[in-house]
């Protein structure tokens, strides 16, 4: 018996059969107003300060940066690494990382922005000494460590800039777009782009969900291969 | 560097060039120096993705690499300022279009998109982007017409001229920006750490037993002398350049003939009216300097200069101060001042030539400075300055608040020989104060005969001549106002028979009073009033005892407690305790409450980069919510045309998102003025 009820016992008198349930006494008060003591609120009313908005000035200032940060992700260097680049860990299979609300071949796939894993390194002209020599050959595959004050093939190579790279990257897309039916794709060691799953054709398979599937396209009938094992043949959302 | 600033700097790298190169830099960041095997090892990448990775990271200056000539393995290694420096490109362009234009935020746009470039590279990227594109970029320069130049559609000879109009802008804004220091050449040590320049620098440099001197300890100052003039000139790529470098010579050399004779010209010709240009009315005028001193070597290789923009930033936040704490006409003084030393100032933090000069009575002739007749020269209307001051004060502008103590007392006894100042010829009053400054100054360095001499005979005649230009004599009274304001601003060294009266910034004391300012402005909004008021009692008095606090802030001692102890809580100030005897019993010990402006500014530091990281996990996590809305809407087919393809659920996303990207940003940024200041300045 606590010292509480036996407390509130005494004090109550008659009323004593409430405090007692067969003869024994209640080990906590039942008229005690739980509300009372109000507990501590957990998260207590708090007032989020409110930063001032921007001026025009810094409205500019993070225009520009975020220009800059949008071309540099249009550009060549921006990548996008899958879940199957570890090296000495198994592939999560192509079936396993499927989105099946979102990753059905859709026509419209054609004018999803490429993913690159691997940065575009062959699109401008680099001064190789710069770099050290062991990165030479991925830079430029032509240069030796003779010629290496600058890379002498610029030929064809010319650094894209901001304000014309729309251009640029337009036609490139287009150019990737057509190769995306190049069948020679499937020698490139590590897939140049992640999104290529119009190229993951493979025989094979003993059931294929989406053997019913007709975009009515130029894959009309082609089987989506969901055991295929392309390194870059991920879905990517 | 801390985990959170680590922390950052992935995060920054992760955003802006994806998760590829991030993950080596988080990597480089995680373990320190690797060789390419161990990071290929840490990363559980491939190696041909290592190595297209840190080519990127290279070609942006992210990480440092060096190759040692015992056993050619290379080291790379996390470059965190510059990474740091990502966040700040926004700032960049917006401050390279106020200084110099339109054009030339464009062309820092351009640098930091491609990291380092080639002149020759660079030329004909614009030369191509000309050609296929209609951007009116040359009308923002100067107002070239900005038709499509289509080859087709031009005759001949107006095709080759506009050929050439069309370099010329491009060439003349690199020699602008080279000149301003906006940006640099560079130079393979600017892909070292600092260590490994000094290994480098250490073999270039002859060994101590080739200099002639007395004593072993002689020889080796002087070899340390020549290791660090070394560093300087692979840092700013200055002259004695030419071995290392031998093709780049060229360029160098003709940029330095360009940098010193053809400035003038080469403004002209930039801001001419290329238009004019091709009508032929000014063609023969700057025709000559066409092939000369005006094109830069195509092999130069140039980069953003990250230490010149913190100058500008600098003076930027600086400009503000002054504008907030005096007024906007002083502001403005200020900022010719600024821009006048703009020159002279290549990096925030110079560190002094020689360690004996490291004491406060470094000779002020090595510090930047201005006379004031060239800056007079500089601001040309001064009406809108004039009535800014109120006239009474200008009379009593105290002289000798800006004057050494010892030289103050004399200053004392002279004004009240004085008596009463006439308030109405407050001018020459003004001029009669610095008169007896000088006077008192000269006969302070009584050392050197020649110059009491010569300013007795010199000191009249500008006396005489001065009161009679009201634009100088405002733009000096705004100039006395900036100096005797306790950030000091500015310093002001009186005329002597040498030099005239000149001013300059000391920027160490500056920097240190306006770090302090900001400390103090920060502990104002996060603690209240009072706390700041503690607070500087404490930097005041030093360690306190509570008593004495409490009686000098004139609280009662539970209300400062109650300040003190979250400031304690937020480790903006520290407590020490004192035992007075051996048993260290808390009844008989001192508790002393103390502020340490270094150790608050970097835990302010710390705080900032953990918000800024937080507010860069929080910029990706409002991305990743919409993200299919995101990536329809950057679709190649709907880019553009966003009302006519997205529902008008996913339009109000998209908006929502981006503003919300906006104004994450522009925190950001603003966090990153703090930074700035705390940090670099």
């Amino acid at each position: 018996m606590t010292a509480r009820s036996r407390q509130a016992r005494i004090k109550m008198g008659k009323k004593a059969d409430l405090y007692r349930i067969g003869g024994v006494d209640l080990p906590w008060d039942p008229e005690l107003d739980l509300d009372k003591p109000k507990p501590t609120p957990l998260y207590p009313a708090f007032q989020i300060p409110k930063p001032k908005p921007l001026t025009e000035e810094e409205k500019s200032q993070v225009a520009h940066f975020r220009q800059l940060r949008e071309s540099i992700k249009n550009g060549p260097l921006y990548t996008v690494l899958g879940d199957n680049v570890r090296v000495g860990k198994p592939e999560t299979s192509a079936a396993a990382a499927f989105n099946p609300f979102e990753g059905m071949p859709k026509y419209s796939q054609r004018y999803t922005k490429k993913k690159r894993m691997i940065p575009k390194l062959d699109t401008r002209p680099y001064v190789l000494n710069f770099f050290p020599k062991e990165l030479w050959s991925t830079i430029d595959p032509t240069a030796t460590e003779t010629n290496g004050v600058i890379s002498t093939d610029t030929t064809g190579k010319s650094l894209q800039i901001a304000g014309y790279e729309k251009d640029a990257a337009m036609s490139e897309d287009e150019v990737d777009v057509k190769e995306e039916r190049d069948p020679d794709d499937e020698d490139l060691p590590e897939g140049e782009e992640v999104d290529d799953e119009f190229d993951d054709e493979e025989d094979g398979g003993d059931y294929n969900a989406e053997q019913y599937f007709d975009d009515g396209g130029d894959d009309a009938g082609d089987d989506y291969d969901a055991g295929g094992d392309e390194g870059g043949g991920g879905y990517f959302e | 560097m801390s985990r959170h600033a680590y922390e950052l700097c992935h995060l920054l790298v992760d955003d802006t060039y994806g998760e590829l190169t991030s993950r080596i830099f988080e990597v480089l960041l995680f373990h320190g120096r690797l060789s390419l095997p161990a990071l290929q090892h840490q990363t559980h990448l491939s190696y041909r993705l290592v190595k297209h990775g840190l080519a990127v990271l290279i070609q942006q200056h992210l990480i440092l690499w060096y190759t040692s000539s015992h056993d050619h393995q290379t080291l790379y290694e996390a470059n965190t300022a510059n990474a740091y420096s990502l966040v700040r490109s926004g700032k960049y362009i917006k401050v390279a279009a106020a200084q110099v234009g339109e054009f030339a935020g464009k062309v820092i746009a351009n640098l930091l998109l491609l990291g380092h470039a080639r002149v020759g590279d660079l030329v004909q990227a614009y030369k191509a982007g000309q050609s296929r594109s209609t951007h009116d970029r040359l009308a923002a320069n100067g107002g070239t017409p900005s038709t499509p130049l289509s080859n087709s559609s031009r005759h001949e000879e107006g095709r080759i001229e506009e050929q050439n109009a069309t370099v010329e802008p491009i060439y003349g804004m690199l020699c602008d920006l080279l000149r301003l220091e906006l940006v640099s050449p560079v130079h393979i040590s600017h892909f070292r750490s600092d260590a490994d320049n000094r290994i480098e620098a250490e073999k270039v440099v002859p060994k101590p037993e080739v200099y002639k001197a007395r004593n072993e300890r002689e020889q080796n100052a002087q070899r340390e002398a020549g290791i660090k003039r070394k560093l300087k000139e692979w840092r700013y790529y200055t002259h004695g350049e030419e071995n290392e470098a031998e093709h780049l010579k060229k360029g160098k050399k003709r940029l330095h003939q360009d940098l010193e004779t053809g400035r003038l010209e080469k403004r002209q010709r930039l801001y001419s009216p290329l238009s004019q240009d091709v009508i032929g009315t000014t063609e023969e005028v700057y025709q000559p300097m066409r092939g000369e001193a005006h094109y830069l070597d195509n092999d130069l290789i140039l980069r953003v200069n990250h230490a010149k923009f913190a100058v500008l930033i600098r003076n930027d936040h600086l400009v503000d101060l002054a504008d907030r704490t005096i007024s906007t006409s002083t502001a403005r003084v200020y900022a010719q001042v600024l821009h006048a030393l703009e020159p002279q100032v290549q990096d925030c933090r110079v560190e002094p030539a020689n360690s004996s000069e490291t004491d406060a009575e470094a000779d002020p002739s090595s510090s930047p400075q201005i006379s004031t007749d060239e800056l007079v020269r500089a601001i040309k209307d001064s009406s809108e300055l004039a009535n800014t001051l109120g006239k009474s004060d200008d009379g009593r502008l105290d002289m000798t608040q800006f004057d050494h103590p010892k030289k103050r007392r004399k200053k004392e006894v002279i004004n009240e020989d004085q008596g009463t100042i006439d308030i109405e010829a407050s001018f020459d009053e003004e001029e009669d104060l610095s008169g007896s400054d000088e006077e008192d100054n000269v006969s302070d360095v009584s050392s050197d005969p020649n110059e009491v001499n010569g300013d007795a005979d010199f000191d009249p005649n500008p006396l005489t001549s001065l009161p009679h230009d009201p634009h100088r004599d405002t733009i000096r009274s705004h100039l006395l106002v900036l100096t005797i304001h306790p950030f000091s601003f500015l310093h002001h060294l009186p005329k002597t028979s040498i030099l005239p009266e000149r001013w300059m910034i000391d920027f160490p004391l500056l920097t240190k009073n306006v770090i302090h300012h900001t400390l103090l402005e920060t502990i104002t909004s996060r603690h209240g009033l009072p706390a700041a008021r503690l607070t500087r009692i404490l930097f005041d008095k030093g360690r306190t005892d509570e008593k004495v606090l409490c009686s000098t802030s004139l609280l009662a001692q539970k209300t400062m407690r109650s300040y003190l102890l979250p400031l304690h809580k937020a480790g903006m100030i520290g407590l020490q305790e004192v035992p007075r005897d051996n048993s260290r019993n808390p009844q008989r010990t001192n508790f002393l409450w103390f502020f340490d402006p270094e150790r608050c500014r970097v835990k302010v530091l710390e705080e900032t980069y953990k918000t800024m990281a937080r507010y860069l996990k929080r910029a990706k996590m409002e991305g990743e919510k919409i993200k299919g809305t995101v990536e329809k809407a950057s679709r190649s087919d709907v880019v553009g045309k966003e009302e006519e393809f997205l529902g008008p659920q996913e339009l109000e996303a998209l908006n929502a998102w981006r503003e919300m990207d906006k104004r994450i940003w522009g925190e950001v940024s603003r966090l990153d003025d703090l930074v700035a200041c705390l940090r670099d300045f």
